[in-house]
Formats: C-alpha cells, sequence, structure tokens
C-alpha cells in the first residue's frame, strides 16, 4: 500500500476536485461537505500509516520515471496542508456566506468553486513538497498559484486585475529561479553573484516582497475572505517551505551575506509599506491587506534568517492561518443581515455585533502581532532572532508594528461604519419575500462555532506552549 | 509514390528562413502581439511566433524535442482564440474594439482594428525599444552563454516586447499574450543550456496552465463587464439611446 502512496497523494485530490467541479453548483454545500469528509478521511489514513521517521531521514518512492522523496518535516506539513483544508471546506458547508467576496457589490457565492479549485491545487503544492530538489517544483508551485487565482468573483473587475498581477508577478518568477537552480545543479558557482540575485528577485516575486506587492492589497479587498486563510496561510507554508528548502540545498549562499541581508531588507520594505498603507485605507479589506502585508515582510525577515529562521517562519505562518480565520468570520457575521422580530432592533445590535466586531479586531490585532493575541509569539521569536544578528532591522519592524496598530485604531470605526448600518435596520414594509428570508439572526450554532473560535485564539494567546513546542519540532524535521 | 513529409523535409524546405529571417520575422510578429488592439490579429501574429520559434527552437533542441514545442504553442493559440471567441464576439459595446456603426464603410469597419488611437505610441515605444536591445545584443558583454546569435537577439527582442506588452495593458487577454512572449524568450535560453525530457514536460505544463489561468481571467473579465459593475478607472459610457 505504502508503494502507492505518492499516486493516492498526486491523484486523489485532482479527481476529487473533478468530481466536485462536474457537480451542479446548488449542490454546493453538499460538495464542500463531501470535499471536507474526503479530506478529514485521508488524513486520518495517513495518520494511521505505518512511516517511521525516526528509523530513517527519509522514504523514497520510484513513480512515473522520478524519484518523489518524504522526510518527517515534510509529511507534517502535508497533514497540515489536508486539515487546514479540510476547516475551511467545514465553514463553507455550514456557513456559505463566508465564500461571499469582500467588495461591497453583492455577488454570488463561491462554494462550489472554491471546493473544486481548493483540491485541485492540493495536488500540485503536495508534489512540490516530495520533489526531491527544488528546482522542478517552482514550476509546480506555479500550477498552485494559477489554480488558486480561480477562487474569486467572475464579477469584479478590480478583483480580476488584482489576480492578473499576482499571477504575473509568481509566472515571472519561475524564470529566475528556474535560471539559479540550473546555474546551481551544474555547478557554475564561478557566477555566485549572479545567482544569488536571481534567487532574490525570484523571492520578492514570489513572496510578494517589495515593490512587488501591489497585488495584496487589492486581492484583499476583492477576493472572497475564505480565499485569504487558504492562499496567505496554506499556500504560502509550502512557498515558506520551498524557500527554506532552496536556501538550504545551496549551502554557498552562507559566503554571501549580502544575500540574506538584502532579503531582510526586502522583508523590512515590505513590512514598512503595510505600516505606510495601514495609515491609508480606503475600505476595511484595504486595511485588512496592508495589515497582512506586514505580516508577509515578516515571513521574508524569517526566511533571511536560514535555517533558525523556520521556527519563527513557521509560528507565524500558523498564527496567521489563524487570524485570518477570526478575521473571516468576523467579517461574515457582521456582514450578516438579520431582521431581530423584535420591537428593538437595537437589543440585537448590542447582543451579537460585540461578538462579531470582537473577533475582526482581535483577528487584525493578531496579524500585527501584538501582546496577548495568538500571533504575538511568532512575532516576538522572529524579533529576538533579528535583533541578535542586526538591531536595525527589529527596530524598524517594531516602529512598523506600532505605526500600523496606530492606523488600525484610528481607521477602524471609519472602515467598520458601512457594515455597523444596514444590516441593523429592519426590512421596509413591502420589501420582497427573498429580502425577508435573507434577513434572519446568525443561526445559533454559527454563533457558538464563532464564539469558541475566539475563546481557542484567546486560549492559544495565553498558553502558545504547545504551539511552539509543535513549531519547533517541525523545524526540527525541516532543518 | 509519394510519401508524407517528416519532420527533416519541413527543416529542409524551410531553411530560408532558418537563423536572421526568422529572428526578425519573430520580432516582427512580437511587435504585432504588443501593438496591435484587435485580438484576431494579434493572435494571429502570436501563432505565426511560436511557428517561427519552432525554426529558432532546431538551432538549441534536438528537432524531435522541437516540434513538441511547436505543438505546445499552437495547443496554447487554440486556447486563447476559444477564449477570446467566446468573450469577445460578437463585439458588443463593452467589448475592447465595439461593433461599427451601421452603414459604416468597409474601411470605418476595418480601421479601428489596425489602429486603435494609442497605435503609433505603442509601434514607437516598441520600435525604441527594440533598436535599444538589438544594439544590446550584438555586444560582445550581452552575449549569452551557449546560445547562437540569432536566438542571443531573439530572446532580448522578446523579453523586453513581453514586459513592454504587460506594462501597456491590464486587458487579461493581451497581459497573457505578452507573458506568453516572455516565457517564449525564457525557454529560448533555457532550452539551449538544459535539455532533459523532464524539463521540457514541465515547461510545457507551465505553458498550458498559463493558457487556463489567462482563458478563466479573460472569461471572468467578460463578465465583469457584462454584469455591469463599473470600474472605477473608466468613465461611464452613455446607456445606448432606445431607438
Amino acid at each position: 500500500m505504502l508503494q502507492s502512496l505518492p499516486a493516492l497523494l498526486l491523484i486523489l485530490p485532482l479527481l476529487a476536485a473533478l468530481v466536485a467541479w462536474l457537480l451542479p453548483s446548488r449542490w454546493s454545500r453538499g460538495t464542500a461537505g463531501g470535499g471536507a469528509l474526503l479530506l478529514v478521511l485521508f488524513y486520518l489514513y495517513l495518520a494511521s500509516l505505518p512511516l517511521d521517521f525516526s528509523a530513517t531521514a527519509a522514504v523514497e518512492w520510484e513513480l512515473w520515471g522520478q524519484t518523489w522523496l518524504l522526510t518527517g518535516g515534510t509529511w507534517t506539513i502535508l497533514h497540515l496542508l489536508y486539515l487546514g483544508t479540510a476547516v475551511l471546506f467545514l465553514l463553507v458547508t455550514f456557513w456559505p456566506a463566508t465564500a461571499r467576496s469582500l467588495a461591497s457589490t453583492p455577488s454570488s457565492s463561491l462554494s462550489s468553486e472554491f471546493v473544486s479549485a481548493g483540491l485541485a491545487a492540493l495536488t500540485p503544492l503536495a508534489a512540490a513538497l516530495m520533489l526531491p530538489t527544488a528546482l522542478g517544483a517552482v514550476a509546480l508551485l506555479l500550477a498552485a498559484i494559477c489554480v488558486s487565482i480561480m477562487i474569486r468573483p467572475a464579477t469584479s473587475a478590480a478583483s480580476g486585475r488584482a489576480a492578473l498581477r499576482y499571477f504575473i508577478f509568481a509566472t515571472l518568477a519561475l524564470p529566475f529561479l528556474l535560471l539559479a537552480g540550473w546555474m546551481v545543479s551544474s555547478e557554475q558557482l564561478v557566477f555566485a553573484g549572479v545567482v544569488w540575485r536571481l534567487l532574490l528577485l525570484g523571492f520578492a516575486l514570489l513572496l510578494a516582497g517589495f515593490p512587488f506587492h501591489i497585488w495584496v492589497r487589492s486581492l484583499v479587498a476583492t477576493a472572497p475572505p475564505l480565499l485569504l486563510p487558504f492562499l496567505f496561510g496554506l499556500v504560502h507554508l509550502i512557498l515558506l517551505v520551498y524557500g527554506f528548502r532552496l536556501l538550504q540545498e545551496n549551502p554557498f549562499l552562507e559566503s554571501t551575506p549580502q544575500f540574506y541581508a538584502l532579503l531582510r531588507w526586502l522583508g523590512v520594505g515590505t513590512a514598512v509599506v503595510g505600516a505606510i498603507l495601514a495609515w491609508k485605507p480606503r475600505d476595511r479589506g484595504r486595511l485588512l491587506g496592508a495589515l497582512l502585508l506586514l505580516d508577509l515582510g515578516s515571513s521574508i525577515m524569517a526566511l533571511s534568517l536560514g535555517a533558525p529562521g523556520i521556527r519563527p517562519a513557521l509560528l507565524l505562518i500558523h498564527s496567521r492561518y489563524f487570524s485570518l480565520l477570526l478575521v473571516l468570520v468576523g467579517l461574515t457575521w457582521l456582514r450578516h443581515p438579520f431582521h431581530p422580530g423584535t420591537e428593538s432592533p437595537s437589543a440585537h445590535a448590542v447582543s451579537q455585533v460585540p461578538w462579531a466586531s470582537t473577533l475582526f479586531v482581535y483577528g487584525s490585532l493578531s496579524l500585527l502581532g501584538l501582546p496577548l493575541t495568538p500571533g504575538f509569539a511568532g512575532r516576538w521569536a522572529l524579533l529576538s532572532l533579528v535583533a541578535a544578528n542586526s538591531l536595525w532591522p527589529a527596530v524598524i519592524l517594531l516602529l512598523a508594528t506600532v505605526a500600523a496598530t496606530a492606523g488600525l485604531i484610528v481607521h477602524l470605526p471609519a472602515v467598520m461604519r458601512p457594515l455597523m448600518r444596514p444590516p441593523l435596520m429592519r426590512p421596509l414594509p413591502g420589501s420582497p419575500p427573498a429580502d425577508l428570508e435573507a434577513a434572519q439572526p446568525l443561526p445559533s450554532p454559527l454563533q457558538v462555532i464563532s464564539i469558541l473560535l475566539l475563546v481557542i485564539a484567546i486560549i492559544l494567546a495565553l498558553f502558545p506552549a504547545p504551539l511552539m513546542t509543535f513549531a519547533a519540532r517541525l523545524a526540527q524535521h525541516l532543518s | 509514390m509519394n510519401s508524407f513529409p517528416t519532420i527533416f523535409d519541413w527543416i529542409e524546405r524551410l531553411d530560408f528562413l532558418r537563423g536572421m529571417p526568422a529572428t526578425y520575422l519573430l520580432l516582427l510578429a512580437g511587435l504585432v502581439v504588443v501593438a496591435v488592439w484587435e485580438w484576431r490579429i494579434a493572435l494571429f501574429a502570436l501563432t505565426c511566433q511560436y511557428l517561427l520559434a519552432g525554426l529558432l527552437f532546431i538551432e538549441v533542441l534536438e528537432p524531435r524535442l522541437a516540434i513538441v514545442k511547436l505543438l505546445v504553442g499552437l495547443f496554447v493559440s487554440l486556447m486563447l482564440y476559444f477564449t477570446a471567441r467566446q468573450a469577445y464576439w460578437p463585439p458588443s459595446p463593452q467589448s475592447p474594439l465595439p461593433p461599427a456603426p451601421a452603414g459604416a464603410s468597409p474601411w470605418e469597419r476595418i480601421a479601428p482594428m489596425l489602429a486603435p488611437h494609442n497605435l503609433l505610441f505603442r509601434i514607437f515605444l516598441a520600435l525604441v525599444l527594440l533598436l535599444l536591445l538589438l544594439t544590446l545584443a550584438q555586444r560582445p558583454g550581452y552575449q549569452l552563454p551557449a546560445v547562437p546569435p540569432p536566438v542571443n537577439l531573439a530572446i532580448f527582442g522578446l523579453s523586453g516586447l513581453g514586459l513592454l506588452g504587460l506594462a501597456l495593458t491590464d486587458n487579461p487577454l493581451r497581459a497573457g499574450m505578452a507573458l506568453l512572449l516572455v516565457m517564449l524568450a525564457f525557454e529560448l535560453f533555457y532550452n539551449s543550456l538544459e535539455q532533459s525530457v523532464l524539463m521540457l514536460i514541465a515547461l510545457a505544463v507551465v505553458n498550458l496552465a498559463i493558457a487556463l489561468a489567462v482563458g478563466y481571467l479573460t472569461q471572468a473579465h467578460t463578465r465583469a463587464q457584462v454584469t455591469g459593475e463599473a470600474d472605477p478607472r473608466v468613465a461611464p459610457t452613455a446607456p445606448p439611446s432606445a431607438e
């Protein structure tokens, strides 16, 4: 059975994606539920396999004339990928509104597209993890990004532009990384200066480093919020693991300190741009995009630390996934139109909106990595490591975080106001029945799930030790 | 009895085009892709470009592998053709080129396809860039390793034109075609360095994935225009009069 494992990892998600794509869109909840069930079962099956990475460093397979490799680190990352996607699918199943765009214009739910594209993206992501060299993996990562950009509303021109920019930058990264990879594999280290420059440019394009970050804010502002934890959590996790693998496979980079220094400043630049843009938010999506930029800059800085940076990078990505999940749930709840059915709509407002607002604000603060949030552990680990290497980047990152926090506090009421007004109004007399049907209070189970998520986040923030231990163990496997 | 010509027969017949003539024609086709607004003409130029690039791939690859590149290119063109046909035909008021008014002369129907308002500017930019790149490519310091001079010139020219095309448009189909120019330039260079079948397949898959993504983005872009979401950067057009 173990012999067919790579084929299973590569083919099963693709087949499931095909089935999900063929199913009618009116079954979108069932499709999402089926996708989640499949991934959970797959996760349990993988967990039950007798693979012992303590005895052997890696397990190898020959398939389709290609060697595939599984190490303890990639095995755990694969588990996280399937579990993280299953959580998002479950969310769509019980709460299809999470798959709607952040843009103010109404759009149809993207649940079925999300499920089919999400499942299809798992194949190239898993293949990229299992290829023994990072050289060929970049083409697979590009294929995963091509599939991921299809998860967005087709009714928004702005969203299309953001996706196009992301797609162009990711595609342009391919030549640089492939050329660098070829130069290293053919041992042309006499051109080491060219190689590290190519790698730097490739990383900047792929990881949205300054000045190739321009798509991030518009994508966040127009894409369905559900895409954010998938793209910036799970896909980015694979991109970062790929980045660390590339650095480890090229030990000659250790002798070129300017590469790591420039990569660090690239991260600092991205974080500073995020902090500046947090002061110019046109809407809540762009505010969130600015905060996300700051976090993306931090993860680039973690990459610039080499092997010691794996642990903070993993912590940052885990907390980013969780923070974006909080933001997603908070925003969807805030946008939920409800009809109180009582004489005093404001009574409902008081009892419901604060929970939703707290989820959104707490998620945003966690993205900033502030104390008492889940994002703090990763940011603190990064800051202490960066400061030990060179002080100025750490100081600038700290100042950028303070500036972005101030921007969030100043602009939050303005960007939240549009959400506060219309949903709290009772429907006008004579409004169509469809509106009345839509205007229901958020079902209690969803409220309970959302509040539970907030409680878990607070527990994680107060007791981050298990997450830190997990990240440290995973980092040990990956290095 | 006449047998069907083989790849080598075709190469022999097209021998007069190999080398610099193929490069110059390739750059001319690239200029058309970047400068001409009409999707049918641009797509035809892109197809010609893949045919001509096939001749240049023979300089760096084994002919049987070069034909794979040609086939992938033609398949990409076909995918883009069907996408554009679905998205832009018949022309609507939202199309990049709206339909000609009733009673327009043949010239009035054709002229907008050939000469949009910024055609001269695009041609000027492309020519300046080409001139710069031609000069650079002929300098010894800018000679790429393991690449014959015609291919060297094509790589410089195509990558420059592709990047210019990307800078000049935000239409997904046009940007996609410009991106494919850049990829073609990269493949010409990369395949002269690395001839493994695995990388050949990987790059073919990447090209097809790009065409797929461009197709999706183009369809979505057109649907966004049809459903009427206003693009904040475009001035609203007057509604059609009810005649």
